[in-house]
């Protein structure tokens, strides 16, 4: 924790994605008139940038699970169609635990026998980035397997990869 | 039930543990996915608890319908949710929460204070979150009260990796609420010596005795008496403090108004009714506004009629 500052000096948070930097103006949280000092901590992040992060991961991930899960759901009789669609949340919130938990069994765990044990965020960033390549490689399926829907599912997740790495090369001040 | 399946029960270490390992390693961006579902899954899964802060709810907002009180009832196991999740965070050595402090003057004058001092606060935000801070704004050694998890190997996971020996560990202290280990005797020590007790006045768990206390013309609720009894017997001055999370990895802590013992009766009973009014006000005031993060998960009122045995009051 830093040092305590009168809350007025508080300084905007920062975000981790270049695309919040230029869509999302730097400032400061609203303050409520009761608060009168602040600790801010050693690592933040953006409240705007956790929400719309939030909001379109899940969002997307359900959309594309559900196209996956889904898929085939012409030729199913009504019965099976109603129990796909009622396990539909259930396929989701497996799908993304199971994502995370078998990107930390496969390379967390095997990381943490090695001289890497100590090196916690080179660990993190690898599981950010695994956890990446799985939702791409669910992209690319859905585009070539998902109709129409699955088409723009997977165009709005590979637009947002790309313009991602194309924030980092701009200037904040270009978009704003 | 096999010990081993009884882990994965809701009070079993199984969770914390796997939470433990969530925050460690999950990326960021699939955490706010990953925590509102699970809280679905938990909120599924608990009825009992479920069904307590709907009643509870039910109490503070009479005219809503069933589908509000679902929403409202679902917003408090969220927040509840990212509580533990910030403080599985902060437990794991990230320092990732911004503190905002409301009140600072009157934790100034608590931190001066020559004696003892109690400081009354409810189930909001947590207090595993808010110790260093509170040792660092007090700069006196504050004790603390709490119910023991109800598994050994969840309240063995929640006191292991403590670490012993630095300045939070020495400052601040935590008294089990277990059956039989005459906590009233030690925590009127605590006091004597001239200590700062904060304790937890808004939920009855276990065999801890009730107070009644009127809250509308339906319903009465179910407040804790050992901290009014404690209060009233050190006439020491109580402080209401609480915790609240107020947005993304964000907290506050508010000091509120002190209890005024020159306004109280002089007799020890009629000073421990004082505070027990002042108290429910002061509680009612905040669980009104922050009712989202209040988290009582058993019944906390009780309808006047059930109590009376005859109709609610008009």
């Amino acid at each position: 924790m830093k040092p305590e500052i009168p809350i007025h000096e508080e300084s905007p948070a920062p975000t981790r994605l270049a695309l919040s930097r230029l869509f999302f103006p730097q400032k400061t949280p609203p303050h409520t008139s009761e608060a009168e000092s602040f600790l801010p901590a050693e690592s933040r992040q953006d409240a705007r940038e956790a929400r719309w992060v939030a909001r379109f991961m899940s969002v997307w991930t359900f959309a594309a699970i559900g196209v996956w899960w889904l898929h085939g759901a012409r030729q199913m009789p009504v019965w099976q169609l109603l129990l796909h669609l009622i396990a539909w949340p259930v396929v989701w919130f497996l799908f993304v635990q199971g994502t995370v938990m078998a990107c930390i069994t496969l390379i967390v765990v095997p990381l943490l026998r090695t001289s890497l044990a100590e090196e916690q965020e080179k660990i993190k960033s690898l599981m950010q980035v695994a956890c990446v390549v799985v939702l791409c490689l669910l992209a690319t399926w859905i585009m070539t397997n998902g109709g129409w829907i699955g088409k723009g599912l997977g165009l709005a997740w590979w637009a947002l990869i790309g313009a991602e790495f194309l924030a980092g090369f701009a200037r904040p001040s270009t978009l704003q | 039930m096999p010990p081993w399946l009884r882990r994965f029960n809701i009070y079993g270490d199984f969770w914390r543990r796997y939470l433990a390992l969530g925050v460690r390693y999950c990326p960021w961006f699939l955490e706010p996915v990953i925590i509102p579902a699970f809280t679905a899954f938990f909120y599924l899964l608990c009825a009992g608890q479920r069904r307590a802060v709907q009643g509870n709810l039910r109490a503070l907002f009479p005219q809503d319908n069933l589908w509000s009180i679902h929403r409202r009832a679902y917003a408090v196991f969220l927040n509840f949710a990212w509580v533990l999740t910030d403080s599985a965070h902060q437990r794991s050595g990230d320092d990732v929460i911004d503190w905002e402090v409301a009140g600072q003057e009157r934790l100034s004058q608590l931190g001066q204070l020559p004696g003892a001092a109690m400081i009354f606060t409810a189930h909001m935000g947590s207090y595993d979150l808010a110790a260093p801070l509170f040792v660092e704004k007090l700069q006196r050694r504050l004790h603390t009260v709490r119910a023991p998890e109800r598994m050994a190997e969840t309240q063995e996971f929640a006191t292991q990796d403590q670490p012993a020996g630095n300045r939070i560990d020495d400052q601040f202290v935590v008294h089990y609420n277990t059956p039989g280990s005459m906590l009233a005797v030690e925590l009127t020590k605590v006091l004597q010596a001239g200590e700062v007790l904060a304790v937890q006045g808004d939920r009855v768990m276990f065999d801890v005795s009730p107070m009644p206390v009127p809250f509308s013309q339906d319903y009465d609720w179910r407040l804790p008496k050992g901290p009014c009894v404690l209060a009233a017997v050190a006439r020491c001055p109580i402080y209401p403090i609480f915790v609240m999370r107020v947005g993304w990895r964000r907290y506050r802590i508010e000091a509120r108004p002190e209890f005024r013992w020159e306004d109280a009766s002089p007799n020890r009973r009629d000073a421990q009714r004082d505070v027990e009014v002042w108290w429910s006000r002061c509680l009612r005031d905040v669980i009104e506004t922050h009712w989202d993060q209040w988290f009582v998960f058993e019944p906390a009122f009780e309808k006047r009629a059930l109590r009376d045995g005859g109709p609610p009051a008009k």
